[in-house]
């Protein structure tokens, strides 16, 4: 009994985890004179322009009109507009009578990035295999539903699409294509052979110095210059490479801060046990490294999601732009408001989850708890 | 089956390849539309009345109708067109190197366009005249009180060697505000970025009406350019700009007959008229001999209708903007629209 205390007392324990401070849930807002005063402002501003939006929105809004004219009549919310209007800013062009698929589509996504993104499916390595092949079944289907062309599907080509969908295939094929080409940047900045160390950091120079909306000019614009006149490209598709490479140059970058926080010695300790240089990138220094940048890659997912609607420039109707042109048919023309609020809404919804999903991963991951 | 869809499909992309090819080296534009199967159309994004996003995502619009029309007469089905939507500033070059068919961004009709661009002018298919729009505070209430004023336009147009034209021949200066897009132009004007908004009298009357305080603002009552716009084809293949401009005239021809979208079909079975018959390729071979199939002027009046319907449906009474007709109306009642004898 006492050998065993005293054995257990000698193994190395873990670190101790810093306590948190324990306050009540309106600590700090009534302890003092002035902060009650600012408290009671603050509250009393936010009952106000709840008050007014309820008024704006609900008392005023309206609910049957057939032009921006008649709708302006009490100056409140135009609910007639959003009933008339809420599928082409969701779907934009996309066939009327097929936005059945698109819709699946983000369903099916959805369903699939939720799945791959709770931590128990990891932990098995029968889930972790089904994950394995749900991802190219999942991302064919969706394929072939935007697609269409098979299965009886009528074929919808690339140009047609937009709304939802559109920005969220910008984003999300954009980012994991970036994600992949920033940990090979990121390394290969770090390389000890000067040429590719050479080329990466052009690489990231260059994207890096130049603004997203020059690149996808260049993209959409200036390629058919440079390349044989036969030799045509989806415009779709040189945006989504001209997104990924530049936000691999940012990330990239957020990585190599992660790989520039392991010591050297674990470095050492790898070539001591005989790890090839993947070996220990991969077992190793790259899970502690990505752990360590999660919130500044995060944040670039999010500047990226909300970056997509760049594509308006180049004529692409992503959310935005299809918000922009839901009011440019003469009878809803001139409204702005409604919806601008409509597409906030949904981006704020989407970054919420992205935000929220890398806190829960960051406290399952102890991070800033070290 | 589904490797047979594979093929054809493969086919098709095979083919469409093939067209582009041929748009450099030889200009049979008929041919070259034929064979890719879609009529590659220029209009703007998002302006009201001549093209915008309907309920459903479909193109609709006074331009966007022009396209339909010459889906219709090379392809027989209006349908069978490719929208790429432009700027006003990106449209000439892109129909010079070939990426659309036609631009139909009501562009104004001059004699440099048209003899140095290499550009062929369709139409006018809108007769117009522009105008100034002041903010009222400003005070000016004519032409002559906008020396030194702040002027907003739209790139790319020839609005602003119009405005100097004005300006320079009375001894008045002006300070231009180009911008790249129209509706941005007037968020610019309504913030007093510039004191005055210059566009065609139409499209100034419908954007006016959509500022937060239209009372506030007011259109100069004089014009100080004529303005007559139309759809524009490359000048390289008379075959095509032929049909270019004569799907305008059928159009017009079309309402000076009576026939309409709703009638076509049973004008073209059952008319006696000689003149109807032929105009609608019942007899005679008019059509064929212009490239097309003989009966492309039932086609196109199926697919948009005659040109009083389109303006009514975009412009007039049909539509929320209330336009009379004014210069647009037949020259029978007044107007300048007319179409010169089908025979």
């Amino acid at each position: 009994m006492a050998a065993g205390l005293a054995a257990a007392a000698s193994l190395p324990r873990p670190p101790p985890v810093l306590a948190r401070r324990r306050f009540g849930f309106a600590a700090g807002l009534f302890d003092t004179w002035p902060n009650a005063l600012v408290t009671l402002l603050l509250v009393w501003l936010l009952i106000r322009i709840g008050i007014a939006m309820w008024d704006w929105a609900i008392v005023r809004g309206v609910w049957e009109a057939e032009t921006a004219e008649q709708c302006a009549r009490t100056g409140g919310m135009c609910w007639a507009f959003l009933a008339d209007r809420w599928r082409l800013i969701l779907f934009g062009p996309y066939p009327y009578a097929q936005q059945w698929r698109p819709a699946l589509a983000m369903v099916l996504f959805a369903l699939l990035l939720g799945a791959s993104l709770a931590p128990a499916l990891w932990a098995e390595r029968r889930s972790r295999l089904a994950l394995g092949i749900a991802w190219p079944v999942t991302i064919a289907a969706i394929a072939a539903l935007l697609w269409g062309g098979v299965l009886g599907l009528p074929a919808v080509p690339s140009r047609l699409w937009g709304g939802l969908p559109l920005t969220m295939i910008l984003a999300s094929v954009g980012v994991s294509g970036a994600f992949v080409l920033a940990i090979l940047l990121a390394l290969g900045r770090r390389s000890d052979m000067p040429v590719i160390r050479a080329i990466c950091t052009g690489f990231i120079e260059f994207f890096r110095g130049v603004p997203l909306v020059a690149l996808l000019f260049l993209a959409s614009v200036l390629f058919p210059y440079f390349v044989p006149p036969d030799w045509t490209m989806d415009v779709l598709l040189r945006a989504q490479i001209a997104f990924a490479l530049f936000f691999a140059a940012y990330m990239a970058e957020a990585i190599r801060g992660g790989l520039q926080a392991i010591p050297r010695g674990q470095y050492a300790a790898c070539e001591s046990l005989g790890l090839t240089y993947w070996q220990a990138q991969r077992r190793i220094i790259l899970p502690q490294a990505l752990r360590t940048v999660i919130p500044s890659l995060v944040n670039i997912f999010i500047a990226a999601f909300k970056d997509t609607s760049l594509v308006v420039i180049i004529s692409m109707i992503d959310l935005l732009g299809a918000a922009n042109a839901s009011t440019a048919e003469a009878k809803w023309w001139g409204l702005y408001i409604e919806p601008y609020l409509f597409v906030a809404l949904i981006y704020l919804a989407i970054c919420a989850v992205m935000s929220a999903y890398s806190r829960g991963l960051e406290r399952r991951l102890g991070l800033g708890e070290r | 089956m589904l490797r047979r869809t594979a093929l054809a499909a493969a086919a098709l992309l095979g083919l469409g390849a093939a067209g582009d090819a041929m748009a450099q080296a030889a200009p049979d534009q008929l041919k070259t539309i034929r064979d890719r199967g879609v009529f590659r159309c220029g209009v703007y994004e998002n302006v009201p009345g001549l093209s915008a996003l309907d309920a459903q995502g479909n193109r609709v619009g006074f331009d966007v109708d022009y396209c339909r029309a010459m889906a219709a007469a090379v392809l027989g089905d209006g349908s069978k067109v490719e929208f790429r939507t432009m700027t006003l500033a990106q449209g000439i070059p892109a129909l010079k190197s070939g990426e659309v068919d036609m631009i139909a961004l009501a562009l104004t009709y001059t004699i440099q366009r048209d003899t140095e661009l290499g550009l062929d002018f369709v139409g006018p298919t809108l007769y117009s005249g522009h105008a100034f729009m002041v903010h009222k505070r400003s005070g000016a209430t004519k032409l002559a009180d906008l020396n030194g004023a702040t002027i907003c336009l739209v790139a790319g147009g020839i609005t602003d060697t119009l405005i100097s034209d004005y300006f320079r021949a009375r001894n008045m200066t002006f300070r231009p505000v180009a911008i790249e897009n129209t509706t941005q132009m007037y968020a610019l004007y309504e913030e007093g970025r510039c004191d005055v908004v210059t566009s065609e009298v139409p499209f100034l009357g419908m954007r006016r009406s959509r500022l937060r305080n239209p009372a506030d603002h007011l259109i100069l009552p004089e014009m100080f350019a004529k303005s007559h716009m139309g759809p524009v084809v490359r000048d390289d293949d008379r075959a095509y700009s032929h049909v270019a401009r004569w799907v305008h005239f059928a159009l017009v021809n079309a309402e000076e007959m009576g026939i309409t979208r709703e009638n076509v079909a049973r004008m073209a079975s059952e008319s006696r008229d000689p003149a109807i018959r032929r105009f609608l390729g019942v007899e005679g071979e008019i059509g064929i001999k212009m490239g097309l199939a003989n009966d492309w002027t039932q086609k196109v009046i199926a697919a948009v209708g005659n040109y009083g319907e389109i303006f009514d449906r975009h412009y007039g009474a049909q539509s929320v903007i209330k336009l009379p007709r004014g210069l647009n109306a037949l020259a029978f009642d007044g107007g300048l629209q007319w179409s010169p004898t089908w025979r």
